[in-house]
């Protein structure tokens, strides 16, 4: 087994090993969704290397998930084979058929209000924690059309990253990607400075008696947002290590990539 | 100290004045519930409405603060939310610290946003074309599809090309159906049913060879749309027409799905529309036997109703029904049996007026002139019953075809020498395909057998003004072949060795007589054969393969012995001959980058000719081209190196490949051909001789997705060269050619759709190096306007242009233009009127270049043809 595949199966058999039930506790209902695209480099010394993941924004009346649309494919995929009694080695077996995974967060802004609730997954743990929703934007002169509608610019720091914005109130939601709000309108498109993060609209549309926008009940470990930093960064170090010293999963590396460290550029600094 | 305090309770009062926000308060309601609103978006703008203050969200409770560094009058306060009308109204009449603001529900519409798939997407060795991005509502099959995807192209006679080279398999649905002949998918299948086309890069389809022998091809396969799998679909489509009367039939029902497959059709038509050629079987690569059991047609006499080299639309005059049944279905282990039928009956008619000249270098040219007038009737039945199991440890294959043909053409000619001929040429042959392939842990056992039997039993009859009584010539010949082998191969590491043992059979008689019936013949002697031959080839071969990701060499030495015999009952001889021969080849490929490859060939290939050089007596191809052949087994050592590069990068649509081949040919015998009157008459003559071709090609396509386009671009240089004797001169026939064939297709919107196919040629004749010819150009464009003016109605317009050059004087131009009309009042019917060579031209001309020769004629063309029809889909 190469490292690649090593990789690949570990990533199935996580999903397989995590996904449990499907009780969720109902926010809000869905009116609008958003399709963006999240492209970002993750190696910063291979600046051309995007990575790329397909992202769905549910926007309700008060609170919106952002997810991505990749991880929610997959893990549906794994679920419904899982029901119907397929063995975790099977669906290593089935592991290309399932495609790639994306990231595996959801985020809940305004809930509760005024705060965003981010679910995140680490290995083979859920964690949850809370943050506030209070970006400091600068509505600047500049304007644009993105995706037919008239967009105006705005800027920011989060998070230790300076980001431009193009907003519009003719959809009048004001959230956007990520963790980005607060603009009064719809964000079409954010970038950081340095151009390694970058999530773009691809498609939006109204939805008539949409599904409610819910946090799915699973076995959460509250934190907070600078332990689970830290935690990644953990984890990206070393997975090998980490993976022996969280979970009862046990890998004894085939050669030496694995213990290697992966390359990790951090969106929040 | 007073005045400290003083001035820093100025600056701090100032900074007060200069920092302080005012603050705009207010609360939102719903205007007909009385409700507060939560989340309505309230900005503070500037007059000119754009220009954004301040701005902030409605709580829980419905209430508002912004703050803002100015204020004026004429500000304004917008409040906006999904599902309520905005508002906006002017701060001057405004308590701004108590704003009621009142929303009323209503359907809000934005403005949506469609994600648009990528045209094209790359996963591992798999391209995937988006089918709806390049297609549009005028486009009737696949096939049309096809021709626009950036990389990809269909050639006249069918054929599907991946970045310049054939593909190896056609999949539905990942299932193959119709093997070889897939050209029935190509032009039946509705794009409309199909999700995607795949391009399956490198693809080895019998997975036991997968990881041991690699390729350059790629497989294409059918993706369906969700709706559209393992349901009946199909169509009817009824057409008639006018001068002469005219009709197109089109009955189509297939079911596509993972499990089991069918295709089944009915089409006739008089209006040109050649269906014949996607009955054609395409030549996939073989992985097991190479090119070793693709048996051509051994065909003596060549009277034929030839088509014009112009598509078939304008220029044939056809009377075709095609009847095809295809089912394929997935047994319990991984088996399935797949019957193939189909049958044609076809009537073709030509007219053309040509001039033939023989060149000869010290000798004035040899000119015949001839107006043929030909009918050609065929009837073909052909069945194939395939069986197949294809696991990653297990291959098994049994294929039994059989075919009936028989093609009758009767050509009347006036000119230097009127006559009437009419040839039989028929076609039978039965032959059974048989491979077992098993996989134990590094070791594969082989065993392919095939055999093919055919029957050929032709005839000719021609009549000259002078003579009372036509000749008549009959020429039988059967042929058998066989050819078995079994082979091992052990894999260790990254190295594969692989050892092959077999033999390969041939047998084949000929019995052909020419009855004079009183004529007198150009040629005296030698009018009959009864010849016998028989091949038997001992065959041997060892090869080495090494293969990581990247790189892939092959050597393999095959060693043959020949064991012969030839015998001919007019001479009364019986010759027996043994032959060795080392046909040793190389092969390499090598990805340079995941983006750029290079594949690389050589090798050494030897032919043993069969019974139609044989022939020591006479045979009539034609009334006026009698031929012979030797007594000495002939023999063709041919060595072939060829080199292509090719690039692909699906993200920046961009397909370029370039490639060179260089194949030199030794024979051991010459054609040599002297004319009596106007008679051709050609021996062969053992004389050991050489030919060659070699040419370069480049070819280059790119989708140019901001402004919906695919322009391609390919060119190819040729130069072939043949030797003959005539007249006791050794002629060298050295034939250059260049071909030009741009491409443009665009969407220029939804309405508007443009195609440009262009074709540009010289050619140049030179024999033993005098010019004979000379450079003689040629050229085809055509370009299509496609006109959607709504989803009920769409045009199409088409002009052409054919431009000939038939000797350093002469040359014939003829433009042509085409309309057609198309409604669609309900989902499943489409009413359609064409309006085909709406310039009523009559002719078109053409040269044709051969040994030594070139023939330049004059063809009728389809006259001015008006056609109306309706469809049905279900």
């Amino acid at each position: 087994m190469n490292s690649k595949m090593t990789k690949h199966f570990l990533i199935i058999l996580i999903t397989a090993l995590s996904i449990s039930n499907l009780k969720a506790q109902v926010l809000d209902k869905e009116k609008l969704e958003c399709a963006y695209k999240f492209s970002w480099v993750n190696d910063t010394s291979k600046h051309n290397v995007r990575k790329e993941d397909f992202m769905i924004l549910k926007v309700g009346d008060k609170v919106s998930d952002f997810y991505s649309y990749n991880t929610f494919r997959v893990d549906s995929a794994v679920q419904a084979d899982k029901s119907k009694g397929a063995s975790a080695a099977e669906m290593v077996a089935n592991r290309a058929s399932y495609g790639k995974k994306g990231v595996d967060y959801h985020i809940f802004k305004n809930y509760p209000s005024g705060k965003m609730t981010i679910t995140d997954k680490v290995a083979t743990d859920n964690f949850k924690y809370e943050e506030p929703l209070n970006q400091k934007w600068q509505i600047q002169p500049g304007k644009a059309t993105i995706s037919g509608y008239s967009a105006q610019k705005a800027t920011c720091t989060f998070s230790g990253r300076q980001y431009t914005a193009w907003f519009t109130t003719d959809v009048p939601v004001s959230t956007g990607p990520w963790k980005f709000s607060g603009l009064p309108g719809l964000i079409l498109k954010v970038e950081d400075k340095s151009g390694d993060f970058k999530f773009e609209l691809l498609g939006l549309h109204q939805v008539k008696d949409g599904s409610s926008i819910q946090i799915k009940d699973k076995p959460y470990i509250a934190t907070t947002k600078e332990k689970f930093q830290k935690l990644v960064v953990k984890f990206y170090e070393d997975p090998i290590a980490y993976l022996n010293a969280n979970t009862g999963i046990r890998i004894t590396p085939v050669n030496g990539n694995q213990t290697k460290s992966r390359p990790y550029n951090p969106i929040e600094l | 100290m007073r005045i400290f305090f003083l001035t820093l309770l100025m600056l701090l009062s100032c900074g007060k004045i200069v920092f302080s926000q005012i603050s705009i308060k207010g609360k939102v309601q719903d205007a007909e519930k009385k409700m507060r609103l939560e989340g309505v978006v309230i900005t503070i703008l500037k007059p000119d409405s754009t220009t954004i203050v301040g701005y902030s969200m409605s709580n829980p409770k419905g209430e508002f603060n912004i703050e803002v560094s100015s204020l004026s009058d004429r500000y304004l306060l917008k409040a906006s939310l999904i599902g309520f009308k905005a508002q906006i109204l002017r701060l001057d009449n405004q308590n701004i610290k108590d704003i009621s603001v009142f929303l009323s529900p209503q359907v809000t519409q934005l403005k949506e946003v469609f994600v648009k798939p990528p045209k094209i997407i790359q996963r591992h060795d798999t391209i995937s074309y988006d089918v709806a991005s390049y297609s549009n509502v005028q486009d009737r099959t696949i096939g049309d599809v096809l021709k626009k995807l950036p990389g990809v192209e269909v050639q006249d006679d069918g054929t599907v090309l991946y970045n310049g080279k054939a593909i190896n398999k056609f999949y539905i649905e990942g299932l193959d159906m119709l093997d070889s002949r897939y050209g029935l998918a190509v032009n039946n299948v509705a794009p409309q049913d199909v999700q995607s086309v795949e391009i399956l890069e490198g693809h080895q389809p019998i997975k036991v060879l997968k990881n041991s022998t690699p390729t350059d091809r790629a497989a294409l396969n059918l993706k369906l749309k969700k709706s559209s799998k393992a349901r009946w679909l199909g169509h009817l489509e009824l057409e008639g027409g006018l001068t002469p009367a005219l009709w197109k039939i089109d009955a189509l029902a297939l079911k596509l799905s993972s499990q089991s497959q069918s295709l089944n059709l009915f089409q006739t038509n008089n209006i040109g529309e050649n269906i014949k050629t996607q009955l054609k079987t395409h030549v996939l690569e073989d992985y097991i036997n190479g090119q070793d059991n693709q048996n051509d047609q051994t065909k003596f006499i060549k009277v034929a109703a030839e088509n014009a080299p112009i598509a078939d639309e304008r220029s044939m005059l056809n009377r075709t029904f095609v009847f095809s049944t295809n089912n394929l279905q997935l047994l319990k282990k991984d088996y399935q049996v797949k019957t193939n039928f189909s049958y044609v009956n076809d009537r073709l008619s030509s007219f053309k007026n040509s001039v033939i000249t023989y060149y000869s270098p010290n000798a004035p040219e040899d000119r015949i002139i001839e107006n043929n007038a030909g009918i050609s009737k065929q009837n073909q039945g052909n069945l194939e019953v395939n069986i197949n199991k294809n696991t990653n440890k297990f291959y098994l294959n049994n294929k039994l075809s059989g075919q009936l043909f028989w093609n009758n053409t009767d050509v009347s000619t006036t000119g230097s020498n009127p006559n009437n001929q009419q040839s039989r040429v028929p076609y039978h042959f039965v032959d059974n395909d048989f491979n077992f392939i098993k996989a134990y842990r590094r070791t594969r056992l082989a065993i392919n057998s095939f055999n093919h039997l055919t029957f050929q039993p032709e005839n000719l009859n021609f009549t000259t003004v002078t003579a009372a009584n036509p000749v008549s010539q009959r020429a039988d010949h059967h042929d058998f072949s066989s050819n078995t082998n079994i082979s091992l191969s052990t894999s260790l590491h990254k190295w594969a060795i692989e050892y092959r043992t077999g033999l390969k059979a041939t047998v084949q008689r000929l019995n052909s007589v020419i009855e004079p019936n009183g004529n007198t013949l150009p040629v005296q002697d030698s009018l009959s054969n009864h010849a016998y031959w028989r091949s038997v080839d001992y065959y041997g071969s060892a090869s080495a393969q090494y293969m990581d990701d990247v790189l892939n060499f092959k050597i393999t030495l095959p060693l043959n012995f020949y064991n012969t015999q030839l015998s001919n009952t007019i001479d009364q001889t019986t010759e027996n001959g043994n032959h060795f021969y080392l046909n040793p080849s190389v092969t390499l490929n090598y990805k340079i980058t995941p983006k750029l490859s290079v594949n690389a060939r050589a090798e050494l290939t030897t032919k043993l000719m069969g019974i139609d050089y044989l022939s020591e007596g006479y045979i009539y191809q034609t009334y006026r081209n009698i031929v012979s052949g030797s007594n000495r087994v002939n023999t063709e050592r041919r060595q072939n190196y060829a080199l292509s590069l090719s690039y692909r990068s699906p993200v920046s649509s961009l397909f370029m490949a370039v490639s060179a081949s260089y194949a030199p040919t030794l024979k051991n015998q010459l054609i040599q051909r002297s004319f009596d009157n106007y008679l051709t008459i050609e021996r062969l003559f053992p004389f050991s001789n050489d030919n060659s071709v070699w040419s370069v090609s480049g070819r280059i396509s790119k989708g140019i997705d901001d402004i919906n386009a695919v322009a391609s671009l390919v060119v190819t240089y040729q130069n072939a060269t043949n030797a003959l004797l005539q007249a006791a001169q050794l002629l060298k026939s050295e034939n250059r050619s260049l071909q030009v064939n741009p491409k443009y297709v665009m969407n220029i919107n939804k309405h508007f759709n443009v195609e440009y196919n262009g074709s540009f040629s010289s050619n140049n004749l030179l024999v033993s190096n005098t010019p004979s010819t000379g450079s003689l150009h040629s050229f085809y464009q055509k370009l299509m306007l496609g006109v959607i003016v709504s989803k009920q109605f769409n045009m199409k317009a088409g002009f052409d242009q054919v431009y000939n050059q038939l000797t350093q004087s002469q040359h014939l131009s003829a433009f042509f233009a085409d309309f057609s009309l198309q409604y669609i009042p309900a989902k499943n019917i489409a009413l359609e009127m064409s309006f085909k060579n709406i310039f009523n031209k009559k002719t078109i001309a053409y040269n044709l270049i051969e040994t030594a020769s070139n023939t330049s004629s004059i063809y009728t063309i389809r006259p001015f043809n008006a056609l109306a029809g309706v469809k049905f889909n279900f």
